[in-house]
């Protein structure tokens, strides 16, 4: 076996990992200023001298009369929570759930939460124990219903619920039977919110909420709306673009111009845009059994949040698929 | 207002840094007890130190942010080590794809053995960089950790069979390419 310790400099940067809110190093677009990346050693510094000042301020704030505690502050519309609406996603990926994975103990079926940061989950479809495989959530475009495949041993079929500013689910509750192709649909909605998609046998099929046919018309998804490459998503004010580039997120101008790098997590894979364009999210593998949510922000103020941490998913494979995270359009609007 | 809430937030707030406290205190011992191992075992997968550097540290941090998800602290090896693991993985992973977009051959990770025999550097390297990510996951378990076959199978969440089959490919892989460079064994 090797004999070797580890540098010291090493050691040094992961015993002031405690002192870190993030240890990760990043730069952001916006406004043509741009931080220069941060090294370990660098960050390491910065730390212990914002710790020592911070001490010094608690210190002098605990001796500091009592100070007069108004009422809460309102929420900062530049947070992902308050700003653009609750975020659905499932525990396997749409287009591979039935793969081998190679757990151990793998789990069957999966299921759609909704999730905004600061607040847990909320179980939006179930899998009852393993029966049902809930994939591809998709919000309509004014975020007020859900459309999501679901297999279950009846068959096939697109879901779609009604979801409230809270959260929670209402009416409508419609189930469309679709014909069987092996795998769960993966729906898409027209512009208007009225009809849903999705793809058979490499045919777009286009369904009424009522479950009729329909043909084809204006405004409808097209055959490459359901394409979802992981590693590059436009924004949808079509003006930016988000890379997967090795374990960072570029972010650059849709004609490639003035690409930075807006964070380094380690991101498995993109997952998507906020509605507003202002927030990409990411999906980081953790243990190769779960993964963590985060938001990062290329506008000011620059910042990765974290969305839902340690999801336990059924497959340690590829994820997102295509499609496995929807971005609630802002609600009401 | 008065000074009673105050002193409750101010209550609570030396709650939260006590507790905050305990768990910095908690991970400090378990890193530092851990630290040279894991840094050995993921020079082990990457084969570069900057590479194992940079990948323990991604790891650690992973674990400060997760720390709440940690519920026996005598799990900690066999937790970090998934985390660990996993991490090398996908860092082998994005190597793989820079390497399938047609980088230079300068930007291919050296992957010599920094402590093995130097006529052995030039023949292990380049063949440990061809095994695929898991296989090489599995040797290092195997042959820098000492686990058992069960054990690599916990640690990485598969099954035993799947472990002994990518040993095998593993080092079918290494002999074959053992066996291209240097037929005739003169080097062993």
């Amino acid at each position: 076996m090797v004999d070797e310790t580890a540098p010291a400099s090493l050691r040094a940067t992961v015993m002031a990992i405690t002192d870190l809110n993030t240890a990760t190093s990043e730069r952001r677009l916006g406004s043509g200023w741009r931080f220069p990346l941060v090294s370990r050693f660098a960050a390491v510094a910065l730390a212990a001298t914002a710790v020592g000042v911070l001490m010094l301020i608690g210190v002098g704030l605990l001796l500091q009369p009592a100070p007069d505690v108004g009422p809460p502050a309102p929420p900062d519309p530049a947070k992902p929570s308050a700003s653009s609406g609750w975020i659905a996603y499932s525990t396997a990926p749409a287009a591979d759930y039935k793969g081998v994975s190679g757990d151990a103990e793998p789990l069957a079926g999966s299921d759609i939460y909704l999730v905004r940061e600061g607040e847990e989950p909320r179980l939006i479809a179930d899998r009852d124990g393993g029966g049902i495989w809930n994939v591809c959530p998709a919000f309509s475009p004014d975020g007020s219903l859900l459309a999501f495949g679901q297999e279950t041993s009846d068959g096939e079929a697109i879901v779609v619920v009604g979801i409230d500013a809270q959260g929670s689910l209402t009416d409508p509750n419609i189930r469309l039977p679709v014909a069987g192709s092996g795998l769960a649909p993966c729906p898409r909605w027209s512009s208007d919110g009225s009809r849903v998609a999705y793809l058979e046998g490499g045919t777009v099929v286009v369904r009424e909420l009522d479950g009729s046919s329909a043909a084809i018309k204006d405004g409808d998804p097209a055959l490459a709306d359901f394409a979802h490459n992981r590693n590059s998503i436009p924004a949808p004010n079509g003006e930016l673009v988000a890379r997967n580039v090795g374990a960072t997120i570029v972010v650059e101008r849709a004609d490639g111009s003035d690409s930075q790098i807006v964070a380094q997590l380690g991101a498995y894979a993109l997952a998507g845009w906020s509605p507003d364009s202002r927030w990409i999210l990411s999906m980081q593998d953790v243990s190769g059994f779960h993964f963590t949510m985060h938001a990062t922000s290329v506008v000011e103020p620059f910042e990765t949040v974290t969305i839902v941490a340690m999801v336990r998913v059924n497959h340690g494979r590829s994820w997102p698929g295509d499609g496995d995270v929807s971005w609630q359009p802002t609600f009401g609007e | 207002m008065g000074t009673s809430k105050v002193e409750s937030m101010a209550d609570r707030e030396l709650a939260r840094r006590e507790a905050d406290a305990d768990r910095a205190a908690a991970f400090h011992a378990l890193a530092d007890r851990h630290l040279d191992a894991s840094y050995r075992l993921a020079h082990a997968i990457l084969g570069q130190r900057a590479e194992a550097e940079d990948a323990t540290h991604d790891a650690f941090v992973a674990a400060w942010r997760h720390w709440s998800t940690l519920r026996d602290p005598d799990l900690f090896e066999h937790w970090f080590d998934r985390i660990l693991v996993n991490t090398c993985r996908n860092r082998l992973r994005q190597i793989s794809r820079w390497r399938s977009h047609d980088l230079s051959i300068d930007q291919r990770p050296a992957t010599g053995d920094d402590y093995g025999p130097t006529h052995d550097r030039g023949l292990l390297g380049p063949a440990l960089a061809e095994l695929a990510p898991d296989q090489r996951v599995v040797l290092a378990l195997r042959f820098y950790r000492d686990m058992s076959i069960e054990q690599i199978a916990a640690r990485v969440g598969t099954r035993p069979g799947t472990v002994k089959s990518r040993l095998h490919r593993a080092l079918h892989s290494l002999r074959t390419a053992l066996d291209q460079v240097d037929p005739q064994r003169t080097l062993r």
